[in-house]
């Protein structure tokens, strides 16, 4: 073969060193797959996996029994008694119903959500080889809660048969004391009712605490308020002539019962919960300070509930009108929250500004009785600045102490909280309670919304009667 | 105690592939003379491929009610383990030369698609097991094929026509299955004429690309390479029109060491992926699925959303085997295999046989660069590189690192044309490899 044949066939110098190149490349392709895959499967996989679409969370061994659920007293809540096979039995069906949910006909609350932990064997092997050798039986984790299940039980008996929803959590740590919804379930029968259920109108599977939308009402006046403190520079001096009832454009807004408050300022309009006096703020503050604010409480964001919850809406822009300005100023227009996230709010205002991520298992215990995880409070966001949160906290306790919700008074513990009437399409107005105390010293936030009731202080006495029993009864 | 059984197998799986990769590296070491040793290695890796596949079969056979195996399960286990043993004598017959490490991953490869192929669907995995036979006789027969015909380079055109001629074919008579149309039937034998094409094309390119290409002579194969493209795209199979890009760009680099054109190739192929994107809706589904699965979880997000939960639900060690349900995947024989074995072989396995893809392309590539041949440096690093996209776009696919386009995983997924042209592919380069040794 002559020689420039031969050179001819040759592979370039080049080639080889593009193909080092090129393959180099697939290689960072592949490890960062890997990487990927490391961190879906670490940390990404644990928000997903609870999701009803996966049918691996109705299917169960039928040989683990089941993990128990404590409240934080180690009070059993729900655990599995063998009786030719695992039977799931609920100490308090009615008031848990929401929060710990069902496992027949599919799972819902705690049941669901942390279903995996609760079939979850640890140290698996050593569990089996006691199981063949000493018939012992498979037990899966138990859970801690936050929850405590004498002011749940407290809680679920003052609301009573009324729709609506209590939550009660710790400010500086962001523990749900208590959650209740109502209408709702007994999931100890759940199998024979289940058609029932899911045909009523008023929905009791829904756990209206955190997955309920209302309108916030004058609660959402504590958000302006902070709006306001924030963007208008001289806010103390920043009055308004309230007669009961103001003209905006082509709409009227009206104070309750049309009492003219007169010349008043923001500490006194949120103490008798004017409403002329912030819809006519939105004209000095506007539609973008109040978006801003919004958004800082979570308003449109996600709260990282480990159970089902929906997000809080909160729609304002440019686009819109007077109207809905005007009205979202006092919490009716398009605005929509869930009692978790009002109590989420109050929290940080009674915490510094500070919002916590609110969570409802303390810790997570192994067969053996050791505790496998033990979850800590964690800051979600700085909501309102420390300033703000105090001057506002100062205003809810005038709202306490001589504005519209002097029933809540407790002797000897100073209360702040905000009451709320909102108008809503099904029928009567809701009724709004937002609260936390001791004021000096906060412990405790309670929340209480009741459908339809009428006006805000129809919700008072309910939340004072929480708080009576958390701070005095409960040795807090 | 079964399940005891199954629990410790996660474990004993994991310590197999670990100790598979283990051994390979320490091959390639000693190969590459950086340590001095006369261990056994390739001897191991046989030994650990049949123990996974005794280990598996035992419990994918065995009936927890009647406390008995059964019996066809175990028919078929010997039946295959025989398979491969045959594989590996002829290999030392007829095949001393050839790289035994590449021989080595590819048969455990096979065996994993194997073992999960019995416990999803067992009439499947039969199925597989003739394709892979098929497969295998391929391989071992076109090293004496090539010998016949040694100058593979001066059959540009025929290459090119026979390659049209399919994809015409195609086109014209072609009937859909699972959402594209490149499926053509003869006599009820239906395959999948795409994968065939590619491999002509790549040795069209190859030929191309391997006589000092200048810019005229560039224009063409990219013209046809073009059209190749577009037809994949209107026929809906995406994932073939990226592989045969990305390969069409790897020859281009390789064979021209040309940035501008390669980067001006890459831009043209992001302003047709907007138009693309643009223009037909099933582009759009894909990414859109992509960006969020939740949204439509009922039908359109379904598939890749039970992908993701049977990744994630047992996470790092798996459910073990036969105890998870990838049954509630879609068409999980085939494109998410993948997932199938996160789930009951754990994540940690699953990342383990990436890495096994890996040190097979990086056995294939060293064939290329070690060959002396224009011709051939070209096809082997083109073919590399078109199983080596392809690997990458169904693994990213399935876990959601990228958007979803359906092909399959070599050498796991069931499927007759794609084990069948793997196999030829392995023939290929192993035929490449003795040619190097014997320079």
């Amino acid at each position: 073969m002559p020689r420039r044949r031969s050179e001819f066939l040759q592979p370039k110098k080049f080639m080889k060193n593009n193909i080092k190149i090129v393959f180099c490349l697939y290689l960072i392709l592949f490890l960062s797959l890997i990487a990927y895959i490391i961190k879906f499967t670490a940390f990404d996989s644990k928000k997903i996996i609870s999701n009803s679409y996966n049918p691996r969370v109705s299917i169960n061994d039928e040989n683990i029994k089941r993990g128990s659920i404590y409240d934080c007293n180690k009070v059993v809540l729900a655990e599995s008694i063998y009786n030719k096979g695992y039977e799931r039995k609920y100490t308090y069906p009615e008031a848990f119903s929401h929060v710990i949910g069902y496992t027949e006909a599919g799972k819902s609350g705690i049941e669901a959500n942390y279903n995996f932990e609760l079939d979850n064997l640890n140290f698996e092997i050593w569990q089996r080889i006691l199981n063949i050798f000493k018939d012992e039986p498979l037990v899966g984790n138990s859970l801690h809660l936050t929850i405590d299940s004498n002011i749940q039980n407290y809680a679920y008996k003052k609301l009573g048969k009324s729709k609506g929803a209590i939550v009660v959590m710790e400010p500086n740590t962001g523990k749900i004391i208590a959650m209740v919804s109502y209408p709702n379930f007994n999931p100890n029968e759940i199998g024979h009712s289940w058609n029932n259920l899911n045909n009523d109108k008023d929905s009791p599977l829904i756990n209206r605490a955190a997955q309920g939308l209302y309108p916030p009402g004058s609660t959402f006046k504590i958000i302006t308020s902070a709006s306001i403190i924030d963007n208008i520079e001289d806010y103390k001096n920043f009055t308004y002539e309230c007669k009961g009832i103001e003209q905006f454009g082509e709409d009227k807004v009206r104070c309750f019962n049309q009492n003219a408050h007169g010349k008043i300022d923001l500490k006194n309009a949120l103490r008798l919960s004017c409403n002329t006096f912030f819809s006519h703020s939105m004209d000095k503050l506007g539609t973008e300070a109040l978006n801003k604010t919004a958004s800082e409480v979570m308003f449109n964001s996600p709260l990282n509930f480990p159970l089902e919850y929906n997000k809080s809406s909160f729609v304002l822009n440019d686009k819109s009108n007077t109207q809905e300005i005007i009205l979202t100023a006092i919490g009716q227009g398009k605005t929509l929250v869930t009692p978790l996230h009002m109590a989420m709010i109050v929290s940080s205002v009674a915490n510094g500004g500070l919002m916590m991520t609110p969570y409802i298992v303390d810790h997570i215990e192994g067969y053996n009785g050791k505790t496998i995880k033990k979850n800590i409070p964690h800051k979600l966001t700085q909501a309102f600045s420390p300033d703000t949160s105090y001057e506002i906290a100062k205003y809810m306790e005038d709202v306490v102490t001589s504005g519209t919700a002097v029933d809540a008074k407790i002797k000897n513990i100073r209360i702040a909280g905000k009451t709320g009437t909102a108008e809503n399409s099904t029928g009567k107005d809701h009724s709004w309670f937002v609260c936390f105390a001791p004021a000096d010293n906060p412990k405790v936030t309670v929340v209480v919304i009741l459908e339809n009731a009428g006006k805000g202080s129809y919700a008072i006495p309910i939340a004072r009667d929480i708080l009576k029993e958390v701070l005095l009864n409960n040795g807090g | 105690m079964f399940s005891l059984n199954i629990l410790l197998s996660k474990y004993l799986f994991l310590l197999y592939i670990i100790f598979f990769i283990y051994n390979s590296c320490l091959y390639l070491l000693s190969e590459n003379k950086i340590i001095r040793s006369k261990n056994s290695y390739l001897s191991r890796l046989r030994i650990i491929i049949i123990f996974t596949h005794i280990t598996a079969f035992l419990i994918i056979s065995y009936i927890k009610d009647t406390y008995s195996f059964d019996i066809p399960i175990l028919i078929f286990a010997g039946v295959s383990i025989l398979i491969f043993i045959i594989g590996f004598v002829c290999i030392d017959i007829f095949y001393k030369k050839s790289c035994h490490l590449m021989w080595n991953i590819i048969f455990f490869l096979t065996d994993i698609g194997v073992i999960t192929l019995s416990r999803l669907n067992f009439d499947l995995a039969k199925k597989q097991l003739i394709w892979i036979v098929m497969g295998l006789i391929c391989a071992f027969v076109i090293p004496y094929i090539i010998k016949i015909l040694p100058r593979l380079d001066l059959f540009k055109n025929i290459y090119l026509t026979v390659g049209l001629v399919l994809l015409i074919a195609t086109i014209l008579f072609g009937n859909e299955e699972g959402g594209a149309t490149n499926w053509l039937t003869i006599r009820n034998i239906t395959f999948q004429p795409s994968e065939a094409v590619k491999l002509l094309f790549i040795f069209y390119l190859s030929c191309c690309f391997s006589n000092n290409p200048n810019i005229k002579h560039i224009i063409l194969p990219t013209a046809v390479s073009s059209i190749f493209i577009l037809c994949l795209v209107f026929q809906t199979d995406l994932g073939s029109a990226l592989i045969f890009f990305m390969t069409f760009m790897t020859i281009l680099y390789i064979g021209t060491s040309n940035i501008i054109l390669t980067l001006s190739g890459f831009s043209a192929a992001a302003a047709a992926s907007v138009i693309a994107y643009n223009m037909f809706a099933h582009v759009r589904t894909r990414v859109l699925i992509w960006k969020n699965p939740w949204a439509e979880i009922e039908v359109k997000g379904y598939q890749i959303a039970q992908s993701l939960f049977a990744i994630g639900t047992k996470g790092f060690f798996g459910s073990g085997l036969t105890k998870g349900f990838p049954k509630s995947i879609p068409v999980v024989e085939k494109d998410f295999i993948f997932s199938a074995i996160c789930e009951e072989f754990g994540v940690i396995f699953a990342i383990l046989v990436i890495c096994l893809f890996i040190l097979l392309f990086y056995c294939m590539v060293m064939t290329s660069l070690k060959s002396n041949n224009r011709f051939l440096t070209i096809l082997s690093a083109g073919i590399t590189s078109m199983i080596c996209f392809q690997t990458f776009l169904i693994l990213g696919g399935v876990v959601k690192f990228i958007p979803l386009t359906g092909v399959t995983l070599p050498f796991i997924s069931y499927g007759g044309s794609s084990i069948i042209i793997n196999f030829v592919i392995l023939g290929l380069i192993q035929w490449i490899h003795i040619r190097n040794k014997n320079a």
